[in-house]
């Protein structure tokens, strides 16, 4: 026990970056009494830098149907980065489609985020730096050593802070519902150059037991703590839909502030949001249960869950995705405490 | 003989409640330095909601191990072997408080328990460490029921042996008589 103890009060003193010891006069944008030690040092949780990928085949391995991946599709360079090895690193450094992108996971708050890493010019590398801002995972940057909020997408104190990072859409989907839509896709390997206990999720049955055992800011009863969401935002304004709601609905037409947004669902845990704005044109979307497709109300055109047009006028346009927050309700208003929700 | 009996337990008795409390310090303060990104109250707060019965199983047993060892030695009976007797327990206590920190990981996200966690497999291999982390909450309770299971042993036979002391006292009494 002491030697515990010992050990955790030198690995946590051990700042060797200089990650975090922002001073008053350094830029911020959060009050720094609000930014707290989670404990380890920076990287203390390694990011993972050099992704290797698999093929389906070889995921099939070691993923099971059940188990949950973020997936992005870039330029037609589709790769799933499973939550079992995401719990281990949180954040993944990678280039797809030609974009230098980072997958960040934060589990306590069940936020994944995709970021592009390039800001004016310069790609950053992103790195856990150990903190915890509101409960959510504080990332840092290799090259300014800025911190930066996972949930914000945006620079919270040093050189970067207020600049906010450009999101990328992407996907949060069961094994089985991925490897069925993307059956060419790249899995990120379990040979990360740490060894981690894969498989093993140290959260145990947090994500399904109603409540936390951490005080959070602005906690909200309009939703239960751990309903899933996505958080959409537009003029100020900030929306959350369940993701129960839209599975049962299959497509939501909606509008935030005065812009229009389709959100469509097919699989479980899996949403994408739209712009149905065309050619000036705004379409509304109803759910086609014949073929799981989605027809527009304007044209009578069928839309597939990539917000590609496959049959009708509007045959072979593509609607831009839209990208989003996804995480457990408490963080969203933590994080959004005006927000509305979709009801 | 009674009036050396009865200080040699009040004796124990401080001794055991000490041991009990020193448990539950330890813990709570493992807890406090792990957890430092909740405030001190909360942190308490939520280890004693998770993990009660450990807490004070583990508090419970080790202090009624220190009572029953101590009032032994202070009756001249070797019922345990001392030293086999404190390691047993203690190596039980620091496995059961060992895994049932494994439960801390939701207090807080990149927490010290997630990077401890995280250094398993370069001791026990990837796969046994799986086993040990899926299985954590189980064998805190294995090694809260080991501290339980012995302590509960020698003060059975301490029983015994205090069954016996009286009966000797009464035969001499009578042989006196």
């Amino acid at each position: 026990m002491a030697l515990i103890i010992i050990t955790i009060i030198n690995v946590s003193s051990i700042n060797p970056i200089g990650v975090g010891t922002a001073s008053a006069e350094e830029k911020h944008i959060v009050p720094l009494d609000q930014i707290v030690s989670g404990g380890p040092p920076p990287d203390g949780i390694p990011s993972i830098d050099s992704p290797k990928f698999i093929s389906v085949a070889d995921g099939n391995k070691f993923l099971l149907d059940s188990d949950k991946v973020l997936g992005i599709n870039i330029n037609g360079d589709i790769k799933a980065y499973p939550l079992q090895i995401l719990v281990w690193h949180e954040i993944v450094n990678d280039n797809v489609g030609g974009i230098p992108i980072a997958v960040t996971y934060c589990p306590l708050c069940f936020t994944n985020q995709v970021f592009n890493r390039t800001i004016n010019n310069t790609i950053l590398d992103f790195g856990t730096s150990g903190k915890l801002y509101n409960s959510n995972l504080v990332m840092y940057d290799r090259t300014s050593k800025s911190l930066w909020s996972q949930a914000l997408g945006e620079g919270i104190v040093g050189k970067y802070a207020g600049i906010k990072l450009n999101k990328i859409p992407f996907d949060v989907a069961y094994w089985k519902d991925w490897k069925h839509l993307y059956p060419n896709s790249k899995v990120l390997s379990r040979d990360t150059g740490s060894a981690r206990p894969y498989g093993a999720d140290p959260y145990g049955d947090y994500y399904t037991s109603p409540e936390i055992l951490f005080p959070i800011s602005n906690e909200d009863s309009r939703l239960g703590l751990k309903e899933v969401v996505v958080g959409l935002e537009d003029n100020g304004i900030d929306k959350a839909y369940t993701v129960n709601n839209i599975q049962k609905q299959k497509v939501v037409n909606d509008q935030i502030s005065n812009k229009s947004m389709a959100l469509f669902s097919l699989y479980p845990l899996m949403v994408r949001a739209f712009d149905p704005v065309l050619d000036g044109q705004t379409l509304t979307f109803t759910y086609n249960s014949k073929n799981s497709t989605f027809i527009d109300n304007q044209t009578g055109s069928q839309w597939d869950i990539e917000g590609k047009a496959i049959e009708g006028t509007m045959k072979g346009k593509l609607l831009s995705r839209l990208p989003f927050d996804e995480g457990f309700w408490f963080e969203w208003a933590a994080f959004h405490p005006a927000t509305e929700i979709y009801s | 003989m009674k009036i050396k009996m009865r200080s040699a337990k009040s004796e124990s008795l401080i001794r055991g409640a000490l041991a009990g409390c020193i448990t539950l310090i330890i813990y709570l303060l493992v807890v406090v330095i792990t957890t430092p990104n909740l405030p001190l109250l909360a942190a308490l707060n939520a280890a004693v909601k998770v993990n009660w019965i450990i807490i004070i199983g583990l508090s419970v047993g080790l202090g009624s191990q220190a009572f029953v060892s101590s009032y032994e030695r202070s009756l001249g009976c070797r019922i345990t072997n001392k030293k086999k007797g404190i390691l047993g327990s203690s190596s039980s206590t620091a496995i059961s408080s060992f895994f049932s920190f494994f439960s801390l990981i939701p207090l807080g996200c990149c927490g010290s328990w997630l990077l401890i966690l995280s250094l398993l497999p370069s001791v026990f291999g990837g796969a046994f460490s799986v086993f040990l982390i899926q299985h954590s909450k189980p064998l805190s309770y294995l090694g809260l029921l080991i501290v339980l299971g012995y302590t509960t042993f020698t003060a059975l036979r301490l029983k015994k042996e205090l069954k016996k002391i009286r009966k000797i006292e009464t035969n001499r009494k009578i042989l006196r008589g």
